[in-house]
């Protein structure tokens, strides 16, 4: 039977039959293209976003002395698509009067190790390849090629909050990771 | 094209099966109502396309679910439609295995040779409703989560093996993580395939005997093919459900309810809509009767179903010469559909007393007596006691503690160790509560009440009055919060989780009436006074301060969340209110949390809800789509026409 339809179909005029065909044909397809690009933009369109954290409460700004760099943990929530995970993270805070504080980042801007603060010599000095910053955070001496990393953040009620953020070491711009 | 048809023909036969699917001819021609079949397996296709779809995002844990599901519909690109789509068409699904079984029983299709493609019929209809009830879990929603606790007790409800059946049901004793998996799997695995093996017999026993066409004999003899035909007109129907499904997914989405919160009292479980008949049938079914209606009623339908073509055994089909069954099945559609409506407006009804009532407003209570009324929501007083007609039956009611000569010391002894009292009494002790809690909380109970919230809802209530007494005791220090270690970061696991929740604006309007309205005013306009503070009045909520606003739901919910979870004291020389931290000290559950702030920004004008992407949004994409069909449907009624106007 399928083979009399294909005979019936090679004359040029459009029968009811052939008709019937594209007709079912055309909603087909049309049903399926409608349904496929939403399919593939599911897939691929949230791989590209990258989203900036919000502010975590870091400390209450009391526990602070002034003018001295404080490395101050606080707990972050870390954000993987729909999975938040409670994350310890440290910060070097440092305030100058209780509406003036510089967050640092703790990540040494040449390759990423951990910088200490010297309180003899008022200066930031990372161990692994000697980069040395000032309080203010500008380099002193050392191979880093930018300044220490300052984070976001905000007073409120007396809190110091932070949003945690990662940049590229190693150049000289300030790039998000 | 011929040649690689003939190739691939020749090593696999795939014009053979496609020859048994669609060379058939159909009694009577083709016929819309012939379409109700094959638009049922169209949605199931759909179904299992959308839902293998949303695996990609959706786990089934009882602490992801709910989450995972709203970062598919809310940041992924067409997310809203893949779920749109699986939820609307869940319920297409019912509706058209209801349509297609109806339009079999007219046509008395069921009678010899066709009992079995029948009985796989019922038992594909019975899938569905499994189908229908597993899913609605998933989300791990307010709706999905008391769904589940009503209908798992129901099947408890069966004699001998319900408790065995209810227990295997939700894997164990208590409705949690395990109920989810095995609901997931049940819905995602198990029935799915039984359904695809089911479908297949049904499809092939339907093959087997044909259509059974028409009753009139001389309408018989009109003949049509199934290709293409039958397959044109089932394409039409399939086109259009397609554009229903994605109108009600684009304009209709399903319902944020709030994350699943077994805490909570004020949700008022509803089903199902395709199970309201029997929701509604069990309220005929009063006390030792209950079993009757939960298993009886059920079972009876199902018995009916499955017995029908071998009660009616005679081969007339035409539905004039069967007025018995007709009248029957007249008798069950109209009672189903009245079981329905009523089962879906008594819910309406029940859901607007509730708001109502909570809008009882607090008459001039002194800050301790406000204080303590925190003390009474936030530590389930209410479960068990009842104040101006609102809360539990379980203990006394306190609405009138004063004139029944209670003292503050004799309150006092009581919330510490009721059993002084009475040595029965099943109040437990609260003794986690500190002295400034309990004498607080004694303060509230010996304030003065409204009878019942419908009392209090005079022109007087309607904005809160609440005196201030500078004299009143200060033993619960507003300024608690200094006590607290000052390292914030010391923080309990569950908190900040709300603000990415989506929660329900309804439910939350109920929450902060109960929990926010006595400071920060009805519909959070503020205007209650904060004496010692600067600005001298509790902030207004709505507008909100502009620091805190953002027309990003996520930032917004962001901002405020830190303050309702943490608390906050007002600036100034020595505020007299300030706000608890009650995500920290547990007052409200991260759910409850979530629900509070989709009203707030509801409040201002900001859906939490809102769909976070950049691609095409909902209106967009049904333009486009909806423009595409008109178009090419327009082209195809033109050359109809035009085919018309030659012949």
């Amino acid at each position: 039977m399928l083979t009399d339809n294909f005979k019936q179909d090679n004359k040029p005029e459009i029968t009811r039959r052939s008709f019937f065909k594209i007709l079912s044909g055309v909603f087909a397809g049309f049903i399926a293209v409608s349904l496929s690009f939403p399919m593939i933009e599911t897939l691929i369109g949230t791989i590209s976003s990258k989203k900036r954290g919000s502010y975590s409460k870091v400390t209450s700004l009391n526990s602070i002395p002034r003018d001295e760099p404080v490395e101050t943990s606080f707990v972050m929530i870390e954000e993987d698509a729909f999975i938040k995970n409670i994350k310890a993270q440290e910060v070097w805070v440092i305030k100058k009067s209780d509406s003036n504080v510089t967050v640092f980042s703790p990540i040494c801007p040449h390759l990423g190790c951990r910088y200490q603060w010297n309180n003899n010599r008022k200066l930031f000095i990372c161990p692994c390849h000697h980069s040395v910053f000032n309080v203010d955070g500008d380099v002193v001496s050392g191979p880093s090629p930018r300044p220490l990393d300052s984070l976001p953040q905000k007073i409120e009620n007396n809190y110091l909050y932070v949003i945690w953020e990662r940049f590229k070491p190693g150049i000289e711009k300030k790039e998000l990771i | 094209m011929s040649g690689i048809w003939k190739w691939i023909n020749d090593r696999i036969p795939v014009a053979k099966v496609l020859q048994l699917g669609l060379d058939e001819e159909i009694t009577g021609g083709a016929s819309y109502f012939f379409t109700l079949g094959s638009a049922t397996l169209f949605v199931f296709i759909l179904q299992m396309v959308t839902g293998i779809w949303q695996l990609f995002y959706y786990v089934p844990t009882i602490d992801h679910a709910y989450d995972s599901l709203n970062f598919l519909r809310l940041f992924v690109p067409y997310g809203w439609l893949i779920h749109g789509l699986h939820y609307w068409g869940a319920t297409a699904m019912v509706i058209l295995v209801g349509l297609h079984i109806l339009r079999v029983f007219i046509w008395g299709a069921y009678k010899k040779p066709r009992e079995l493609t029948w009985l796989f019929g019922v038992a594909l209809l019975l899938l569905t409703i499994a189908l229908s009830f597993t899913g609605a879990a998933l989300p791990w929603d307010e709706r999905g989560y008391w769904a589940t606790v009503v209908g798992t007790s129901i099947a408890g409800t069966t004699p001998f093996i319900g408790n065995g059946l209810k227990y295997l049901l939700i894997g164990g004793s208590k409705i949690g993580q395990l109920t989810l998996s095995r609901f997931f799997i049940l819905h995602t695995a198990i029935i799915p395939s039984i359904a695809v093996i089911m479908i297949a017999v049904h499809f092939a026993a339907f093959r087997k005997f044909g259509s059974a066409g028409p009753w009139v004999e001389e309408k018989r003899e009109i003949k049509s093919d199934f290709w293409p035909e039958q397959v044109g007109k089932d394409m039409v129907v399939a086109v259009l459900l397609f554009l229903l499904l994605v109108t009600l997914a684009a304009f209709k989405p399903p319902p944020f309810t709030g994350p699943a919160d077994p805490l909570d009292t004020t949700y008022l479980p509803k089903p199902e809509w395709n199970f309201l008949f029997l929701y509604q049938a069990l309220k005929f079914f009063p006390g030792p009767l209950e079993k009757l209606g939960t298993v009886g009623i059920p079972a009876l339908v199902i018995l009916l179903f499955v017995s029908l073509p071998f009660l009616d055994l005679k081969p007339k089909r035409n539905p004039i010469k069967r007025p018995a069954m007709m009248f029957g099945g007249f008798v069950f559609l109209v009672l189903l559909l009245t079981l329905t409506i009523q089962g879906y407006i008594s819910g309406v009804n029940k859901s607007q007393t509730k708001l109502k009532t909570t809008s009882i407003k607090s008459i001039k209570l002194s800050p301790a007596a406000l204080r303590g009324k925190n003390v009474y929501n936030t530590y389930g007083c209410m479960s068990c006691h009842t104040i101006s007609g609102q809360g539990g039956k379980v203990g006394p009611n306190l609405t009138n503690e004063s004139q029944k000569g209670r003292t503050k010391q004799w309150i006092l002894v009581q919330l510490t160790n009721p059993r002084s009292h009475n040595s029965k009494s099943p109040m437990p002790p609260f003794s986690m509560l500190d002295t400034a809690q309990l004498v607080n909380l004694a303060d509230y109970l010996l304030s003065s009440h409204p009878e019942s919230a419908v009392n209090s809802n005079n022109q007087n209530s309607a904005n809160p009055v609440i005196a201030f007494n500078s004299s009143e005791n200060q033993e619960g220090n507003l300024q608690a919060d200094s006590s607290k270690p000052a390292d914030g970061g010391n923080r309990k696991n569950a908190t900040g989780i709300a603000a990415d929740m989506i929660g329900n604006v309804a439910h939350g309007t109920i929450l902060f009436q109960r929990d926010c309205e006595s400071c920060h005013g009805i519909d959070g306009k503020g205007g209650v006074p904060n004496p010692g503070s600067l600005s001298s009045q509790v902030p207004s909520l709505n507008p909100i301060n502009k620091n805190l606003f953002s027309k990003n739901p996520k930032t917004f919910a962001d901002n405020i969340d830190r303050i309702i979870q943490y608390g906050s004291v007002p600036q100034g020389p020595n505020p007299q209110l300030h706000m608890e931290d009650y995500g920290d000290s547990h007052a409200l559950t991260q759910q409850e949390i979530a629900n509070i702030e989709a009203y707030i920004l509801n409040l201002n004008g900001v859906n939490r809800a809102e769909i976070q992407i950049t691609s095409f949004s909902p209106k967009e994409y049904y333009i486009i789509v909806a423009g595409t069909f008109v178009a090419v449907s327009i082209i195809f009624v033109f050359i109809g026409y035009a085919k018309k106007k030659k012949q």
